[in-house]
């Protein structure tokens, strides 16, 4: 595959003499250091006035990680914005937008310039400490969420996070690689964690005694709750909250075999087997249509490992690619990108393992990624981005993949295996 | 422990013919060349017994506890298979008789299998693959007459490898069921055959 960051490549320093208009006015020609290539999509620079350079980097960052606009990176050596911007200038180097951020009394004016419209698209006020840190960030990354909704009609996904395991815990790191943090808590072999729609609870299994129970855990109270029926023995892998957050999956492995349970987790009742594997057969890995009707998940009934879809009621069980199997080369952990339109999933494809996405719709499966061994893709809520593990860079670590540009970018970077990332939705509430 | 006993005596004879200003507390001599001579024949003949028979009780304990340490031993060894599979090689079919054997002959003991993946599925499949090769085992021992009951099996996929290199040795290593007593072992026989 062509690959990968072009813009990385094609990155030109273009001096800009430049006239500011405040630097103007100091009788002097200033050459402005910022980096740009034009192309296809819109060119937006993020210019930010004196105490602001940290909250400019985010807002810069977060634009160009959505992966829609051409970035004007400001050099570091640029003086901070004073007074009205020049905005000709901007629109004589082909930048689309320029987004504008001012200090105001307890937080952050944004002001979105429409270049070629040559008016002003947004104007909000947000309560943003310039200094934040840690989960201060997120109130810039929604402030850059609304930027990028302003300019393309959909917003951001900046403001998302992504828990992933680590050494043995579950840990969560921001959509922009800051802030991993460790958020599990107990003893034991935590796995497989996976977001409660309301970006607050989340769900794993904890390995510990010979026993395997999912605990749901809430990130803002820091509440643990066991699922009723997945403390006895056996296994309980592989949870996942229903798109309403009233119901859970998981399987549940044991000496019949493993298979996929529904659980009431508003009333904490009430476990129903979804799948009858027997001994024959082991099913995991549920993942739900974002209607919260279908159910994709996995399992070997055929032989190898593949992709197979059932109502949510545990009906019409049939192989979401009959071809897959023939064809040799088992299957992964699906996941329903949350436009419902397309399921992802990795396949052991010669030398290789990969991620693919298969249409819904048409049956259609593209390979998305070539390099190395991948896995455990997770879809982003604006259903382009997705997260997944992968051995390309050496270690075993995270990567962003935009289905679109084909853009790819390494997310963590830390000491031993990062993996079974799951991607937050929006993240609207308190985080933690 | 016997040298442990042999320092312990040793330290004890120093202390009594060292230094008479503070004998030492001893107990009955039961040794010749003790600082005590006692010249009663039949006490020394009862000494004598009861010495003889302190001895046989400590050989056979030691015996015991040989015999029971080979035991568990055979009991914890460690079963392999091959890639994606979980069925019992044949190489490996003699050791779980023999496990089989000692639960037969011991009907107290109880044990827990473990199954274990290599890192090559992926990480949730290999905790259901894990589980299976417990079963496995399991599934082994009880056809040929263990009570199902007294084996618990659990799985760890791939989480804990014995050998955490990425190469066909360590897969190897890493694909396999291990074994732990979990009750009734304290006293084990061997089965008769």
């Amino acid at each position: 595959m062509k690959r990968l960051c072009p813009w990385l490549l094609a990155l030109a320093l273009l001096p800009i003499a430049a006239a500011m208009s405040s630097l103007a006015a100091q009788q002097d020609v200033v050459r402005l250091g910022i980096t740009y290539r034009a192309g296809a999509r819109p060119g937006v620079i993020v210019l930010a006035g004196p105490g602001l350079d940290s909250v400019r980097k985010i807002v810069e960052r977060d634009l160009d990680y959505s992966d829609r606009f051409e970035m004007a990176f400001v050099a570091d050596s640029v003086a901070p914005q004073q007074g009205d911007l020049n905005l000709g200038i901007w629109r004589q180097y082909g930048l689309g937008w320029a987004v504008e951020l001012r200090a105001v009394t307890g937080g952050v004016e944004a002001r979105l310039h429409d270049l070629a419209a040559d008016s002003l698209r947004l104007r909000v006020q947000r309560g943003i400490d310039p200094a934040g840190t840690g989960p201060q960030r997120l109130g810039i990354h929604r402030l850059s969420d609304e930027l990028v909704q302003a300019m393309t009609g959909e917003p951001g996904i900046a403001a998302t996070r992504i828990l992933f395991q680590r050494a043995d815990a579950i840990w969560v790191v921001d959509a922009d690689g800051a802030n991993a943090t460790k958020v599990s808590r107990g003893t034991g072999i935590a796995m497989s964690p996976a977001w409660g729609p309301d970006g607050q609870r989340i769900a794993f299994t904890e390995i510990r005694d010979n026993a395997g129970p999912i605990i749901i855990q809430n990130l803002v109270s820091g509440t643990r709750q066991t699922v009723p029926g997945t403390n006895g023995t056996g296994l309980s892998i592989t949870p996942a909250f229903s798109p309403d957050g009233r119901e859970m999956l998981y399987a549940a492995s044991g000496e019949q075999g493993t298979d996929i349970m529904r659980v009431d987790i508003q009333r904490m009742c009430c476990a129903t087997q979804l799948t009858v594997g027997r001994k024959l057969a082991d099913n995991l890995s549920p993942a739900y249509s974002p209607d919260g009707r279908r159910i994709a998940f996995l399992s070997n009934r055929s032989g190898r490992m593949q992709v197979y879809l059932m109502d949510a009621d545990g009906s019409s069980q049939r192989a979401l690619s009959p071809g897959d199997a023939a064809a040799g080369g088992e299957a992964y952990v699906p996941d329903w990108s949350p436009d419902g339109q397309q399921i992802a999933y990795t396949r052991d494809i010669t030398g290789g393992r990969q991620i693919l996405i298969r249409d819904v719709g048409s049956g259609r499966a593209t390979a998305v990624t070539s390099v190395g061994r991948n896995e455990d893709a997770s879809w982003a809520p604006d259903s382009r981005h997705l997260v997944f593990k992968s051995d390309r860079g050496g270690s075993t670590q995270l990567w962003v993949l935009d289905l679109e540009s084909s853009r790819i970018r390494q997310l963590t970077n830390m000491s031993g295996a990062a993996r079974m990332p799951a991607w937050s939705p929006r993240l609207t509430g308190p985080v933690s | 422990m016997f040298r442990r006993f042999v320092m312990v005596s040793a330290l004890v004879l120093v202390a009594a013919c060292g230094k008479k200003e503070q004998p030492a507390v001893t107990p009955t001599p039961v040794e010749a060349g003790g600082s005590v001579v006692n010249n009663d024949a039949a006490n020394q003949q009862r000494i004598r017994d009861s010495i003889a028979a302190a001895e046989a009780a400590r050989a056979a304990a030691v015996a015991a506890e040989t015999l029971r340490a080979e035991l568990v031993n055979e009991l914890a060894a460690t079963v392999h298979f091959d890639y994606d599979q979980y069925s019992i090689r044949l190489v490996d079919e003699a050791l779980l008789t023999r496990k089989a054997a000692i639960m037969r002959a011991n009907p107290n003991l109880r044990i827990r299998v473990v199954g274990h993946a290599d890192e090559r599925g992926s990480d949730e499949y290999n905790l259901a693959l894990g589980m299976r090769r417990a079963v496995a085992a399991k599934d082994f021992l009880t056809r040929i007459g263990v009570e199902a009951g007294r084996i618990e099996t659990a799985s760890l996929g791939e989480e804990v490898p014995v050998d955490v290199g990425s190469n066909e040795t360590a897969w190897a290593a890493n694909r396999r069921a291990e074994f732990d007593v979990v009750a009734g072992g304290q006293m084990l026989v061997a089965p008769r055959n």
